[in-house]
């Protein structure tokens, strides 16, 4: 019973989402509705899921296992943001800076650690995918790609080469819209397979 | 006619090749299900791992939501009841992860709802468990690097919404001598992880998992219906740019 009756909820809600879009006026009322409810479930689930990342810290504290030092340091710390961000409000200048001023050089810092990981796996293309047509068309445009928009060439955009550049560049893009392309297929069938019901995504048998 | 209406036409399409091509092969009885190499890797890796009583660990994403890609979360736990065999469930050797705290409250709901049809998922000793290591895409990509490290985690598997980051994870597994796979729907990660990585699954082909997983053969007619789809946007763009050139368009 319980299986039939999520399976009616999915079909209906996906069939009246997907009308929505041929019968806007008639069902906007209930795609507002709709989407309320998403939001109010989503917020709902948010705040559990903190309470779950506390849970989970407090625990490893109680059970002493490795690593438990960082979790003190995140009770701590998410205490602090917490009671900070009540009394004195998320607006305030204050607590904006006491909190992005610790964010923004840590993020950053890890935005560093990935480029350099970046670079040094960039540098084992070889080695992991060989000599392939693949490969080498992969380090080329990458290195062509990283002297055209370092704009260390310049070129006047009416001339020829800067037509040539220009066209070169818009290259990434035409591959990116082929790959959105055959995710936004596969989404597509994914979708009408839960829909006619060949597909059961939240796995009852 | 609009691109809107011919979107229609392609879903429409879609919907009636799909219920076509299930009534055919069902009547044909069974079929070759296609092999994708990465796909079989990981499945081979799961194994090892699983008769070595090693940790595996499935990242479902560092965002339910995203503009670009609206589906990736739901996708991502769309995945899970299927990786989640009786072996797993089972040894509890698993652990699944994500950035945001609505994606980890609704893997644990499936996960127990996996527990619940065959027994009780409390009364488990050492049930599969679903953690959010820190509330942001950044500190749960520093949250779970040190899950990754001080649980000796053998298999990770990628799938949902990610970004450059996970590239870092692919190297701490390398670190760990332990299979990485990714099956990411984000550009950005798949174009990150492909230097380093040979069987990644890019495009469409992230949506063949689950059915990997599950090990029927209910794929046929969705890949069939996708093959042929792909053949008829190719025509509708190559018509597009012809109508383009002479004008029309």
């Amino acid at each position: 019973m319980k299986k039939i009756l999520s399976a009616i909820i999915i079909i209906a809600t996906g069939l009246l989402t997907l009308a929505g879009y041929l019968f806007r006026e008639a069902l906007s009322p209930v795609l507002a509705l709709f989407t309320d409810w998403a939001i109010l479930l989503i917020g709902i689930a948010g705040i559990l899921g903190i309470g779950y990342l506390l849970r989970m810290h407090i625990l490893r504290v109680a059970k002493k296992q490795k690593g438990n030092f960082y979790s003190i340091f995140l009770i701590i710390v998410f205490l602090l943001t917490v009671i900070s961000g009540i009394t004195l409000s998320p607006q305030s200048e204050y607590f904006k800076d006491m909190i992005l001023n610790v964010q923004i050089p840590v993020e950053a810092s890890l935005l560093g650690v990935v480029a350099i990981t970046l670079l040094y796996t960039s540098l084992r293309v070889v080695r992991i995918q060989g000599w392939t047509p693949l490969s080498i068309g992969f380090l080329s445009s990458a290195l062509i790609m990283l002297i055209l928009n370092s704009g260390l060439i310049g070129f006047k955009p009416d001339s020829l080469a800067g037509r040539i550049a220009g066209f070169i560049q818009r290259m990434p893009v035409v591959g990116a819209r082929g790959i959105l392309i055959g995710m936004a297929l596969g989404g597509l069938i994914v979708g009408l397979r839960v829909l006619l019901l060949l597909d059961r995504p939240l796995g009852e048998d | 006619m609009t691109w809107s209406f011919i979107g229609w036409i392609l879903i429409g399409l879609s919907a009636v090749l799909l219920i076509g091509f299930s009534f055919f092969f069902k009547n044909r009885g069974r079929y070759t299900v296609r092999e994708v190499p990465g796909i079989q890797q990981l499945l081979s890796a799961r194994a090892a791992a699983l008769e070595k009583g090693n940790k595996l660990h499935l990242g479902i994403g560092q965002r339910m939501w995203s503009g670009l890609y609206p589906g990736s979360g739901l996708y991502s736990l769309s995945i899970l009841p299927k990786y989640l065999d009786g072996e797993i469930r089972n040894s509890g050797a698993m652990r699944v992860s994500s950035g945001d705290g609505v994606l980890t409250v609704l893997a644990r709901q499936i996960i127990q709802n996996q527990y619940g049809d065959r027994y009780s998922f409390l009364l488990d000793q050492n049930p599969v468990k679903s953690d959010l290591p820190a509330p942001t895409p950044a500190s749960s990509t520093a949250g779970l690097l040190n899950l990754l490290s001080f649980e000796k985690v053998s298999s990770l598997t990628l799938v949902g919404n990610y970004g450059l980051e996970s590239v870092l994870f692919s190297e701490a597994l390398h670190t760990n001598a332990g299979a990485f796979f990714s099956a990411v729907g984000n550009l950005t990660s798949q174009a990150a992880l492909y230097p380093s990585k040979k069987d990644l699954l890019i495009g469409e082909n992230i949506f063949l998992l689950p059915v990997a997983f599950s090990g029927k053969d209910s794929a046929q007619p969705a890949w069939t219906t996708e093959d042929i789809l792909r053949i008829v946007v190719i025509f509708i763009m190559v018509a597009a740019v012809v109508l383009k050139l002479v004008g029309l368009l």
